[in-house]
């Protein structure tokens, strides 16, 4: 039930698309993303910061730059609990949203395979309750970001298809709090796994 | 060739992740004895819960524990520790009052400091609950005073003190032995230092002995 109203939305999209004349591809994907740990600290024990399994829905929309490659822009939101995790314990420190941009450029191997490359943004938007302690507190970074991605199609009829996507991101992350501190930037890596619905009025 | 190109992406992916690095957790300031003995009991705040403060509505008190509560809640990275203004001091975890009324207001000022206000902090007696733990019976006190002096040394020396208080009932029962720290006495600086939060990071993430007043 929750999906109802993306949903809708995404189809009003593709409605308002379709009288375009040129070649148009839009995609809304919802699913899920994995992040890895953010700080791994010590006081008195050692323990990791790490976002939780995030609800991800997404929009895109691009055009084909031939019979085999097409270029698109990749909007994602995630939100979930910014975690902190201790030997058997775990403790919520704030909700914390992450905003994803991407241009995507993207390569058809196969009738019903897609691979993706893209360069884009990743936002941290934490919560306002409480984040002046926590390492958000003098900053919501926004970080550049690459990003890989895999999927599988199936043609549901001339111009749908769903696909199931799998995605790999990463960046430099750091806050300004973290650096007073005298932490370095890490690298975080993101895994995405959503279900695709694509719609498109190329000419097939 | 192209069943080939998905083993490949799928291998870079897989790359991408065996690469993560494990960095340094970076060396802190050396923390003091936050109990006045090392044998006390531990006194902290529930983490994740925000400690309700009450102000006397008199003078530039609130804005003082305002100020006290951010920059002591800034000390954390994790969490740990924030407050929030409570307007009603029946539902206050820790009360803040001034001992014979408000001072002249004054703005505050970077002019060196001068004692010219003190603060005591009272912390309650504990009783047994009935799970057999510590509890406080009431909740923790603060009570500030001045003396007849320059208005903005007043006001510079009550917001320097409040703070101090404050870190006492965050519970940091013992006073620094370093003069810059906030927690040292006399009291010269307006924000915690690094062996403060040290020390205070170091007391939230110490399982504690006692729990707090429940109303």
């Amino acid at each position: 039930m929750a999906m109802k109203a993306p949903t809708v939305a995404a189809l009003a999209a593709l409605a308002t698309a379709a009288p375009c004349s040129a070649q148009v591809i839009a995609e809304f994907r919802a699913g899920a993303d994995w992040s890895s740990v953010l700080v791994t600290d010590v006081i008195v024990e050692e323990f990791t910061v790490q976002p939780a399994i995030a609800p991800s829905l997404g929009l895109a929309v691009g055009t084909p730059l031939g019979p085999k490659y097409e270029v698109a822009l990749d909007v994602r939101w995630a939100r979930s609990d910014l975690k902190t995790k201790q030997a058997d314990s775990s403790r919520t420190i704030i909700p914390l949203t992450v905003w994803s941009g991407f241009v995507v450029l993207r390569w058809r191997l196969q009738q019903r395979w897609l691979v993706q490359a893209g360069v884009g943004a990743v936002k941290y938007d934490p919560s306002e309750d409480g984040r002046e302690s926590t390492m958000f507190r003098d900053d919501q970074p926004l970080r550049a970001t690459v990003g890989l991605a895999i999927r599988g199609e199936y043609p549901v009829s001339r111009s749908l298809r769903v696909g199931i996507d799998l995605g790999w991101s990463a960046h430099g992350f750091t806050t300004q709090a973290l650096r007073e501190e005298g932490f370095d930037t890490r690298i975080a890596h993101r895994v995405s796994l959503a279900a695709v619905l694509r719609w498109s009025n190329e000419k097939q | 060739m192209r069943s080939s190109s998905v083993a490949t992406a799928v291998l870079l992916l897989a790359g991408a992740l065996a690469g993560c690095q494990e960095p340094d957790v970076p060396e802190r300031t050396q923390p003091y004895e936050f109990r006045l003995s090392p044998a006390d009991p531990v006194f902290r705040w529930p983490v994740g819960v925000p400690v309700r403060f009450w102000a006397e509505p008199s003078g530039a008190l609130p804005e003082y524990v305002t100020t006290g509560m951010l920059s002591w809640a800034n000390q954390f990275l994790y969490g740990e520790f924030y407050g929030e203004l409570a307007s009603d001091s029946l539902s206050a975890d820790v009360l803040v009052s001034y001992q014979g009324g408000a001072p002249p207001d004054a703005p505050l000022t970077d002019d060196p400091p001068v004692q010219v206000c003190t603060g005591v902090t009272t912390i309650p007696t504990t009783q047994r609950d009935e799970d057999g733990r510590l509890r406080y019976t009431e909740p923790i006190r603060i009570s500030v005073r001045w003396f007849s002096a320059d208005p903005s040394d007043i006001a510079n020396c009550l917001q320097r003190v409040v703070a101090h208080e404050m870190g006492h009932a965050l519970g940091i029962f013992s006073h620094s032995p370093t003069a810059t720290d906030l927690m040292a006495l006399p009291v010269v600086v307006r924000e915690p230092s690094r062996a403060d939060r040290s020390t205070v990071q170091l007391l939230y993430h110490t399982v504690p002995n006692i729990l707090p007043y429940q109303p």
